[in-house]
């Protein structure tokens, strides 16, 4: 019985953190039609300030990787997207293609390519018993961030102008102009909300690995894209539930596949993400304006 | 006279490639081993952007997962041209008849593709039942799937270590005749009813629609024919290089082979070839200054990393200035000097601002929603 538990804390946990980088890749996409494969630099460079900082009192540390994580999703926005403003968004994805391999590329360049290793938090990992049940401190943090940050979210979505007009950009983006949504600023706000997701998914990542490498974000931000296709592209809710979904089923494979499947388990992930999506293309909970008007 | 001066001017797309790539190997091939090595590197990226293109640049949607198809390409023909004596030291384990059998690097060849088109063609079922730009990302996920199978099947690929021993016996004229096959098919295709409905979806999905085409059947036979070219360029590759490992075909690759076809534009077979070419050309030179083995009369040291750098910055520039590539979605045009028309734009791009797939186009919000 407490074995179910552990597994359903341990999914929960997954599962939130899943949540967070598909929270990050959607919000962009519901606002901008521009996915950013970038999303996942967003994480290591993060990560990366992170480890420099890491000697500092941990709030400062926490508050100086966000920071990263904004600023370079505003500088991003500036610099690479913006400029491709009005193109498709295959063109978008494939200049966050672009940006991700610079930004790789120059990390290597400048820290190279080992993996580090990272003193931050570590007593974080230490279990707590609650009911009989040992949970990693750390699994607590991530659900209640996760949880914090979606009702942060959607207060901000529901209850702000900035938010309204972010919703109404996301259903139509042409639509809101006219009645007077500043376009260059809304979707400046959505990257610097995407890029504080990251810096909060680069902390949490850190801390649950304690080992830092350039390549750290890719995997992470594929998990992101997964998850956005099968909550339905352009939906937040949806991104959320397909994080989770994504999250719930690693941690089913890791507890039911027999030992000779287990080094597949992320080809069997994602070939049920392509078989899930051969029954319902538009995803769990697809976007209102997501249809084809045809 | 005239009918077959019209014939001749309406395959001249292909007819001027064919012989642009036949010229340029016959003179390569006369190089030192170092030329040929590299000109051989180039016809083969260009046998992997065709094969890309044939599906991108005709249906408009993105692919990541073709280099998936070079992958099983390039390790199907491993495993039916490695000697069996060595396969049976490398590969003790291989299962039934694949110990045991050994074919011509052109039987692999087609065998490759072959494999390749019926993965293709059973991935397209669920793949083309999504949206332009969902089905995008779903093309991730069949490149993760086979750099995952490829690393931990020991027994068929040898794991994440290299599999070596295959016959490198591709020379620089296989690679052409192999860049013209890939060239002809193309071409073919493109002009194949399956391939005119396929632009028509392309350029005006909602039109297209009207018209009765079935758009993700149309982009299922894209996808197989392109899987088939790659996969055949896959193979091309092992028989060059002769040691495959499975991290050989993932990210970096994809986004080199991505960024040859945006660079020469990604709407015509021209554009293909041409970004091919050029970027391979730049790739092989940095790639030996970066050895500090030096090109001609340039004898500089680069930092490691600088190939990737410049790509992706060259990629972003290209982008941001010209994003429909050098030929701008134009094929080769018969010479005006020998009496040509002006360069058409029968097979041009879509009009720009307004996006191949479905989706929401600033400042015209009347088209979205028409219907």
């Amino acid at each position: 019985m407490s074995d179910v538990a552990q597994h359903l804390v341990n999914a929960a946990s997954l599962g939130s953190l899943y949540a967070l980088l598909a929270l990050g890749i959607a919000v962009i996409f519901g606002v901008g039609r521009i996915l950013n494969f970038a999303h996942g630099q967003l994480i290591t460079v993060s990560a990366y300030v992170l480890l420099v900082v890491s000697g500092l009192p941990w709030p400062l540390v926490v508050v100086l990787t966000l920071l990263t994580g904004v600023v370079l999703a505003l500088a991003m926005e500036r610099f690479a997207f913006r400029h491709v403003r009005r193109a498709d968004p295959a063109t978008t994805l494939i200049v966050g293609f672009a940006v991700a391999a610079l930004i790789q590329e120059i990390l290597v360049l400048s820290v190279g390519a080992r993996s580090k290793t990272v003193d931050f938090a570590t007593s974080t990992t230490l279990p707590v018993d609650i009911a009989g049940i040992s949970i990693p401190r750390l699994d607590l943090v991530t659900m209640g961030v996760t949880a914090v940050l979606l009702i942060g979210l959607t207060l901000l979505l529901t209850r702000t102008t900035v938010g309204i007009q972010l919703r109404a950009a996301s259903e139509d983006f042409g639509m809101a102009r006219l009645l007077g949504v500043r376009s260059t600023r809304i979707v400046a706000t959505a990257f610097a909300i995407s890029g504080l997701l990251a810096g909060t998914a680069a902390v949490l990542l850190t801390a649950k690995s304690g080992t830092l490498a350039p390549e750290m974000g890719t995997p992470a931000v594929l998990i992101g894209f997964f998850a956005t296709v099968i909550g339905g592209m352009g939906s937040l809710p949806g991104a959320a539930v397909g994080g989770f979904v994504l999250g719930v089923v690693t941690v089913l494979m890791q507890v039911l596949l027999p030992d000779g499947l287990l080094p597949y388990r992320e080809s069997l992930l994602f070939t049920c993400v392509i078989a899930m999506l051969l029954f319902r293309p538009q995803g769990i909970l697809p976007a209102a304006t997501a249809g084809q008007r045809v | 006279m005239s009918m077959l001066r019209n014939t001749w001017i309406r395959a001249w797309p292909l007819v001027g490639l064919v012989l642009l790539i036949s010229v340029l190997s016959a003179l390569l091939a006369t190089g030192g081993g170092e030329v040929r090595a590299a000109s051989m590197t180039g016809l083969l990226d260009v046998v992997i952007v065709i094969g890309l293109y044939v599906f991108v640049g005709n249906s408009g949607v993105m692919s990541f997962g073709h280099i998936g198809f070079v992958a099983i390409g390039a390790y199907t023909s491993a495993l039916i041209t490695i000697p069996a004596v060595s396969k049976s030291l490398l590969l003790p384990d291989l299962p039934g008849f694949l110990g045991s059998i050994e074919v011509s690097m052109w039987a692999s060849f087609g065998i490759a593709a072959v494999v390749a088109m019926l993965v293709a063609a059973v991935l397209s079922v669920p793949l083309m039942r999504l949206s332009g730009i969902a089905a995008a990302i779903a093309t991730l996920a069949l490149l993760v799937i086979v750099g995952d199978v490829l690393s931990n099947y020991k027994a068929l690929t040898g794991g994440q270590g290299t599999l070596t021993g295959v016959p490198t016996d591709l020379t620089v004229g296989s690679a052409a005749l192999l860049v013209v096959i890939a060239l002809a098919v193309a071409f073919a295709f493109q002009m194949s009813r399956f391939g005119l409905r396929l632009r028509a979806a392309r350029d005006d999905e909602v039109a297209a629609r009207s018209l009765g085409i079935a758009v993700e059947n149309e982009r299922r036979i894209a996808f197989v024919v392109s899987a088939g070219i790659s996969g055949a360029g896959g193979a091309g590759y092992a028989h060059y290089v002769g040691s495959l490992a499975p991290d050989q075909f993932y990210l970096q690759l994809t986004f080199l082979i991505l960024a040859m076809l945006i660079l020469g534009g990604m709407y015509s077979l021209a554009g293909a070839v041409l970004g091919a070419t050029l970027l391979s050309t730049l790739s092989t030179v940095l790639d030996r200054l970066e050895g500090g083995e030096g090109v001609g009369p340039l004898q500089v040291k680069l930092p490691a990393n600088t190939r990737e750098v410049a790509v992706a910055v060259i990629l972003l520039a290209v982008l941001f200035l010209r994003p429909n590539g050098v030929m701008g979605g134009r094929e080769l045009s018969w010479p005006r000097v020998l009496g040509g028309r002006r360069p058409q734009d029968d097979f041009g791009p879509p009009p720009p601002g307004e996006p191949a797939g479905s989706g929401l186009v600033d400042g015209d919000p009347i088209s979205v929603k028409a219907g």
